[in-house]
């Protein structure tokens, strides 16, 4: 018999710590599995194992008998519905779910019909075009097993995906989940620290403790058979006692507890000597209460025996079934209720929640004045910068503004018009001087970002937190340095007789002096050293917010390196990527000093120009229109680049 | 004694703290080029006058003209402008007020710049400047590697291809213009005639964009093209070709043949100053023949006093013999007082080489 998942002795190892520790199992096809244990007992780098994000240390994984030891995640034919979901939130449903198919090279009518098809039978047909914001808890959970499941996996693996739903949603996912996987009969193995969930759902379930699994069974099995103390503890609700065997006769066991109770048990498959140590579990469900006078008889009365577990499995197993799941379903309740010590669990519960409202009501009376106290003190605060804007932002723009419109006419005569304006068109050198710029600056812009991307990257998802500052503080050297030292220094170091062309005829690169100043190269080379800050600081603001997660589901559902670069983490830090380069385009094409140190004789810079106007020429008409044209320029190629990227103003502040 | 008279003790002994050292003392505010105002210099002046704070922004002619410009007037209380740039931008913008000359120790001045300036910057009758220093702009060789240099025209000589530089403003315009055998100063009073020979002087210039390394912005990158030899031939200011004289005897300062064009820089009183008495002191402190020497030495430029050149210190007057004769002295061109207008029309030629590709 061929089985869907094969672990062979899987171990593995992280420094002195053995987080999986000799594991093997198998899972028939079509079944539901489930690994239930407590967090941090191996579940999740056993998943990540058969996933493909980590490779064993030792043994052995096959998926339909195929040993899948050094396959890359993106070759296993193993999907993954993560903790979070991981849906890609830059994608609509559609998108979502044709990510992998589009990963494999599917046709476009092919991939809009299992698209749809899918989304039929998670029974959320026509939501293709939704974004994920716009869905609910249970419709994205539907959603992320779609976009699984329309790759017809060998084998899903679900990793505690019900975890961030609420109780009542949580409920109905689970029947829902194993509906779903009835319906595809796919095989789903599904890890959880919930035995509810997995009790509910599972054909067989496999408690994990320490690295190692404890026993693998059938629900029934675990609940009514537990093979150890930590099963019999872990599943289900029981009572614990700690005694001593008193007498082991004809298959009972006589225990007296360490509070001095005396105890009946049947002793099937407990082979204890009279004055062993035992620990007795009784589901609760096993006992009953008696009337007060045959307590009396407490011991000898068959009707208040106490049973140890193997009584109980024999008591329970004809009620098996339905019965029983309801049992497992309120069993999380009722441990919860032990774990309190009080029976008044849920009476508690109330009476904190009186508690809490008792606490609200004062305040919502007294924050109404607070608030307004609160919202006036930080107009306040705000105050100095609306100043600041309105006087050294606003009021000279109004002053440009008029500046622009006003036409000398003779020496202190003026006429208001667009003439200014008209001679901008109408003078190809403005305008010629004015495209050059911004050509200019577009390329230093694309070259800006493609330097500072690996390095956002870098810091955001891979370097640890000294490098990261380290990182950091490199990239902010460009600012500590004024502009004309530094372009100073460049002059030094680029110039014909400098120390850069005297290395290149020192190595043999070049046979005479090289000029590598006054050159619209050097110009650009300077500009994108001096701005990479601003676009990095942004890319890793939006990528410190992308989950890794979102990473690994694109190599999970098939993508390569590559793909998962292109369709998945450059449009999430796209809203990074767009303000950095508003900023870094608006910085360059005002810059001023670096074009002109740096630039030659036919480097002309627009704000030069603009210079000119006021300085050499006087004519500070031109130059205020020069300034407004620049101004809306800028602006237009701002919202252009917005326009293509598919990215809104606000919500690339908002994001960035 | 309450906290709030605690308090306004100590707001009043502070306000009295900050007020009193500027009772006595006066501010003099000085917009001037570099070099024209030596620590030296202000340590001296403020010595004999322990009252008058001297502050000094470093500046040229263009920005010193926009500045004034933008705040009709004020926040300088002595300018010095080239004799040129006054006429025009104070029929214009009004930004100085007349000079009382009284007051000016003008028997010291050399009496043919004195009548040149007060020629080109009376207005109505009042006298707006005096001179203070003057000095010419031309040419500057490496006599072993361009040793023919003579004329403006020469800067675009294919046989110093890529090692010429210049300065893309008005002198490179003036100076091509009588290379090409015009009198730009005489076309002044014809605009039209004027803008004739702009457009000629546009042409050969971007025709020779080719020829240029570089087109230097200030005295220090210039020095450092000639001296490192990446640049054989330049325009400059004989200041600045006296300095380097002064390191390589081989880097010498050549009047052009048309004449080297002569500037005057000199003293004007901004229309909103606020120290008039102070400006007046300062003005005929530097003019003793003791500060000249010092004020000379920092500029590298010819005091305007009777017998200015005899006062510079000892290596730039070998400077000034190695490149003046005397033919070159009486060929001097002044510039000519810049009418309205003219500024935006060399403006904008200026525009038209500076974005024309080269190739």
């Amino acid at each position: 018999m061929t089985y869907d998942l094969e672990c062979v002795t899987v171990s593995k190892r992280f420094g002195a710590f053995t987080a999986v520790n000799d594991v093997s199992f198998e899972i028939p096809s079509g079944s539901f599995f489930s690994i239930l244990g407590p967090s941090g007992c191996g579940k999740t780098t056993l998943m990540r194992m058969i996933a493909g994000f980590d490779e064993p240390a030792a043994g052995d994984i096959r998926i339909k008998g195929r040993s899948v030891l050094g396959t890359p995640p993106n070759r296993r034919n193993v999907k993954m519905v993560f903790q979070h979901l991981a849906l890609f939130p830059m994608m609509n449903v559609a998108e979502n779910i044709a990510y992998g198919l589009r990963c494999r090279g599917a046709g476009k009518a092919e991939i809009g019909r299992r698209v749809a098809d899918v989304l039929e039978r998670v029974g959320l047909p026509g939501v293709g075009e939704k974004q994920i914001n716009q869905l609910s808890g249970g419709q994205k959970q539907r959603i992320a097993i779609a976009r699984c499941m329309v790759l017809e996996p060998d084998v899903l693996l679900l990793d505690e995906p019900l975890g961030a739903l609420d109780l009542k949603l949580r409920e109905r996912m689970k029947i829902e989940l194993k509906l779903l996987q009835h319906q595809f009969g796919t095989t789903f193995v599904y890890i959880t620290h919930d035995q509810s969930e997995a009790l509910v759902m599972s054909d067989r379930v496999a408690v994990m403790n320490a690295g190692k699994f404890e026993q693998v069974g059938t629900p029934q099995e675990l609940y009514h058979a537990p093979a150890s103390a930590f099963v019999a503890g872990f599943v289900g609700d029981s009572n614990r006692w700690n005694g001593r065997v008193t007498a082991a006769e004809g298959g009972v066991l006589r225990i007296e507890t360490s509070a001095g109770v005396p105890l009946a048990s049947a002793a099937s498959g407990c082979a204890a000597e009279p004055g062993a140590a035992v620990e007795v579990f009784v589901r609760p469900e096993a006992m009953a209460l008696a009337p007060p006078q045959a307590a009396v008889a407490a011991g000898t009365n068959p009707r208040r025996r106490h049973h140890r577990q193997p009584a109980v499995q024999r008591r329970q197993q004809p009620r098996a079934g339905a019965h029983g799941r309801r049992r497992a379903d309120r069993g999380r309740l009722s441990h919860d209720r032990h774990r309190g010590g009080s029976r008044s669990g849920r009476g508690r519960g109330a009476h904190l929640g009186g508690g809490a409202d008792a606490l609200l009501r004062p305040q919502g009376v007294s924050t109404m004045a607070d608030r307004n106290a609160g919202r006036l003190a930080l107009y306040l605060l705000l105050a100095p910068f609306l100043m600041w804007i309105l006087l050294l932002i606003v009021l000279p723009h109004v002053g440009i503004g008029y500046l622009s419109l006003r036409e000398k006419v003779a020496p202190r005569v003026y006429t208001f018009g667009f003439g200014n304006y008209l001679d901008f068109i109408s003078e190809p050198i403005y305008w010629n001087t004015l495209l050059r710029t911004a050509t200019m600056s577009l390329l230093v812009t694309a070259l800006t970002l493609v330097v500072a991307f690996p390095v956002g990257y870098y810091i955001a998802k891979v370097a640890r937190h000294r490098s990261r500052a380290a990182l950091f503080l490199l990239c902010l050297i460009p600012l500590w340095v004024s502009d004309l030292v530094r372009a100073f220094g460049w002059i030094v170091l680029l110039r014909e007789t400098g120390v850069v062309s005297g290395l290149l005829q020192w190595t043999g690169l070049a046979a005479g002096p090289v000029e590598l100043l006054y050159n619209d190269a050097t110009v650009v080379v300077g500009l994108v050293y001096t701005v990479v800050l601003f676009m990095i600081v942004p890319i890793v603001s939006t990528l410190d917010g992308m989950d890794d997660s979102l990473t690994e589901a694109g190599y999970n559902l098939g993508g390569s390196r590559l793909t998962v670069l292109r369709r998945i983490i450059v449009p999430y830090a796209m809203p990074g990527i767009v303000a950095g380069s508003i900023v870094v385009f608006m910085l360059t094409a005002g810059s001023y000093l670096t074009p002109i140190l740096l630039g030659g004789k036919n480097s002309m810079w627009f704000t030069e120009q603009i210079y000119d106007q006021f300085i050499t020429r006087y004519n500070w008409e031109s130059g205020a229109t020069f300034g407004v044209v620049l101004l809306v320029f800028t602006s237009g190629v701002v919202w252009l680049g917005l326009k293509l990227s598919g990215q809104s103003l606000a919500g690339t502040i908002a994001r960035s | 004694m309450t906290r709030t008279t605690l308090l306004s003790a100590t707001v009043l002994a502070a306000a009295l703290a900050t007020l009193s050292p500027d009772a006595n003392a006066e501010t003099l505010r000085l917009l001037t080029w570099g070099g024209y105002a030596p620590d030296k210099v202000v340590q001296m002046f403020e010595e004999k006058y322990p009252d008058i704070d001297v502050e000094v922004t470093l500046s040229n002619n263009e920005e010193m003209v926009a500045k004034l410009r933008a705040t009709g007037g004020a926040g300088y209380d002595l300018a010095q402008p080239s004799h040129d740039r006054i006429f025009a931008a104070q029929q214009e913008y009004d930004i100085y007020k007349p000079l009382d000359l009284t007051k000016v120790d003008t028997a010291a001045m050399d009496d043919t710049l004195l009548a040149g300036v007060k020629a080109n910057t009376t207005i109505d009758g009042k006298v707006y400047a005096v001179p203070h220093q003057w000095g010419t702009s031309g040419l500057m060789a490496d006599k072993t590697k361009a040793p023919d240099v003579k004329s403006w025209a020469d800067l675009c000589d294919p046989k110093y291809k890529g090692k010429t530089s210049m300065r893309l403003k008005r002198t490179i315009l003036l100076g091509t213009a009588f290379a090409m055998g015009e009198n730009p100063f005489d076309a002044y009073g014809d605009l039209p005639k004027y803008q004739q020979i702009l457009d000629k002087v546009t042409e050969k210039l971007i025709a020779c964009k080719d020829n240029v390394k570089v087109y230097w912005q200030g005295g220090d990158d210039l020095a450092n093209l000639m001296l490192s030899g990446e640049v054989v031939a330049a325009e400059t200011w004989d200041s600045t070709a006296f300095k380097l004289y002064g390191q390589n005897k081989n880097i010498v300062f050549v009047p052009p043949e048309t004449g080297a064009l002569a500037w005057i820089d000199t003293f004007a009183i901004p229309s909103k100053g606020e120290a008039d008495d102070a400006a007046y002191k300062w003005i005929n402190f530097v003019m003793q023949p003791e500060i000249v020497t010092l004020m000379s030495e920092s500029t590298g430029a010819i005091a305007a006093v009777k017998g200015g050149a005899d006062l510079l210190p000892a290596d730039k007057k070998a400077a000034v013999a190695a490149a003046f004769k005397p033919a070159d002295m009486a060929n001097l061109k002044f510039f000519a007082n810049i009418p309205p207008g003219v500024e935006d029309m060399e403006g904008k030629a200026l525009e038209r080489i500076k974005a024309a590709t080269g190739n």
